[in-house]
């Protein structure tokens, strides 16, 4: 098994990554609270979501463009110096074990709430903390090849439920525009600019894998991928709000509460139980991609030779976070919908433009 | 309590065994960062056996950035 560091990828092979990332928990996970919040005009807040992910990249794209063989760790060293640099990458691991722990959460949440309900969550969360830790082990050149079926066969779900949901829609449920003014608009505004729209940042510790004659093409892919995804997330929200109407704010998981809907003839039925598999598996894949960045920044911080010797621990309090952290499913909705978005911007976002701002200015003074 | 302990234990297992190997090659500055995951580790285990409803990670957050959002979606949430 290769090394961490000597591990590339093709910019194809990031798209790959990315799009698992950016719509692998969000699919099944976002419309749900953003109709919530936004009602019917949570269409306009997910396109606006989606337009300011695109602007978050340019900062990540400078900062690769600059420091294209450094992980994160050490571009925030370049930049503020180590004291300073070790203050802000703190927060960084603290709020990345947070996201693991939450997605590991959510798939035991999804599980028990409409597959297995009888089942304890603990065989969801330790099933998935347990096999995202092997991905990782295996490596990022692997997460790629294997992310490539699994992200197909989402798409496909995704896809088939769109279809056959298209004679069960109703588009007059999308009126009236603005019914509560602008404030719901940007409810929902705020929740997706950082779920999942602000979490791109996290992204920029993938980068330095792409090898260098792939890179000049990075900046392509990280783009049309964020306008894919928004096109995506915007597309599911429209499906669900016009076929469950007022009631999609209150379903969680609506995107499956949509497959439920869905039968062909008197002898397809159950369709959801192949979909809920399909969705969940991009839960997964976006958990393995956050470990894998977290074991890795970790490592870095720590300047440990052998990368992959913190995982199991990392991974184990992980799991142990996900059994302990919530007393009740509303709590963990709170977390989500309403702190999660804000620990985002200031741990996430605010480091890493100021990096980008004060790397723009020492070079034009001729410092950097 | 028993099948809690029982899931720490197969959980455990199934992370840290496969691992074994590089523990015995590591450098004793890598043991040592290793070992500071014990702290966290046996706390976050004690709290799940017990059952108890004592600090967490999300606490940090919650009594931090949390008062901030909540002021925040408080005055988005305010009607018109």
């Amino acid at each position: 098994m290769k090394a961490f560091e000597t591990q590339t990828i093709s910019a194809g092979q990031l798209g790959i990554l990315y799009v698992s990332y950016m719509v692998g928990s969000s699919m099944i996970n976002v419309p749900n609270p953003m109709i919530q919040f936004g009602g019917s005009m949570a269409w306009l807040s997910i396109a606006a979501s989606a337009l300011a992910g695109m602007l978050l990249l340019v900062p990540v794209l400078y900062l690769f463009r600059c420091y294209p063989d450094d992980v994160y760790t050490v571009c925030l060293n370049r930049v503020y110096g180590r004291w300073l640099a070790g203050v802000l990458t703190v927060p960084f691991l603290l709020m990345l074990l947070l996201m693991f722990s939450y997605i590991a959460l959510d798939i035991g949440e999804f599980f028990t709430n409409t597959m297995m309900v009888e089942t304890p969550m603990y065989v969801f969360n330790a099933l998935t903390v347990v096999i995202a830790a092997y991905a990782v082990r295996a490596g990022i050149e692997v997460m790629a090849r294997m992310f490539f079926p699994l992200m197909g066969s989402m798409m496909l779900a995704v896809a088939l439920i769109f279809i056959l949901a298209i004679p069960l829609a109703r588009p007059e449920t999308l009126l009236p525009l603005f019914p509560e003014g602008v404030k719901p608009v940007l409810r929902a505004f705020y929740f997706s600019s950082g779920f999942p729209f602000g979490e791109l940042v996290l992204f920029s510790a993938i980068l330095p894998f792409v090898r260098k004659e792939s890179r000049r093409h990075a900046g392509k892919w990280l783009y049309g991928i964020t306008a894919l995804s928004g096109f995506l997330l915007l597309a599911v929200i429209l499906i669900t709000q016009m076929t469950l109407g007022p009631m999609a704010g209150d379903r969680r998981f609506s995107l499956y509460a949509v497959a439920r809907l869905i039968k062909i003839g008197d002898f397809m039925i159950g369709l959801e139980a192949i979909v809920g598999i399909a969705l969940i598996a991009g839960c997964f894949m976006k958990a393995a991609i956050v470990l894998y960045i977290l074991n890795y920044t970790a490592s870095r911080f720590l300047n440990l030779d052998d990368d992959k010797l913190l995982l199991p621990a990392i991974a184990f309090t992980a799991f142990l976070m996900t059994m302990t952290m919530f007393r009740s499913e509303a709590e963990f909705q709170f977390a989500v919908t309403v702190v999660w978005p804000l620990v985002v911007m200031i741990v996430g976002i605010l480091p890493l433009t100021l990096a980008a701002l004060v790397t723009l200015v020492k070079r034009s003074l001729g410092k950097g | 309590m028993v099948e809690r302990m029982i899931v720490l234990i197969v959980t455990g297992f199934a992370l840290f065994v496969p691992s074994a190997a590089r523990l015995k090659r590591s450098t004793p500055r890598e043991r040592w960062m290793l070992a500071a995951f014990a702290a966290p580790i046996i706390y976050l285990g004690l709290m799940y056996v017990a059952d108890a409803d004592w600090v967490n990670l999300h606490d940090l957050a919650h009594e931090s950035i949390g008062r901030m959002a909540r002021l925040l979606v408080r005055w988005l949430e305010r009607p018109r």
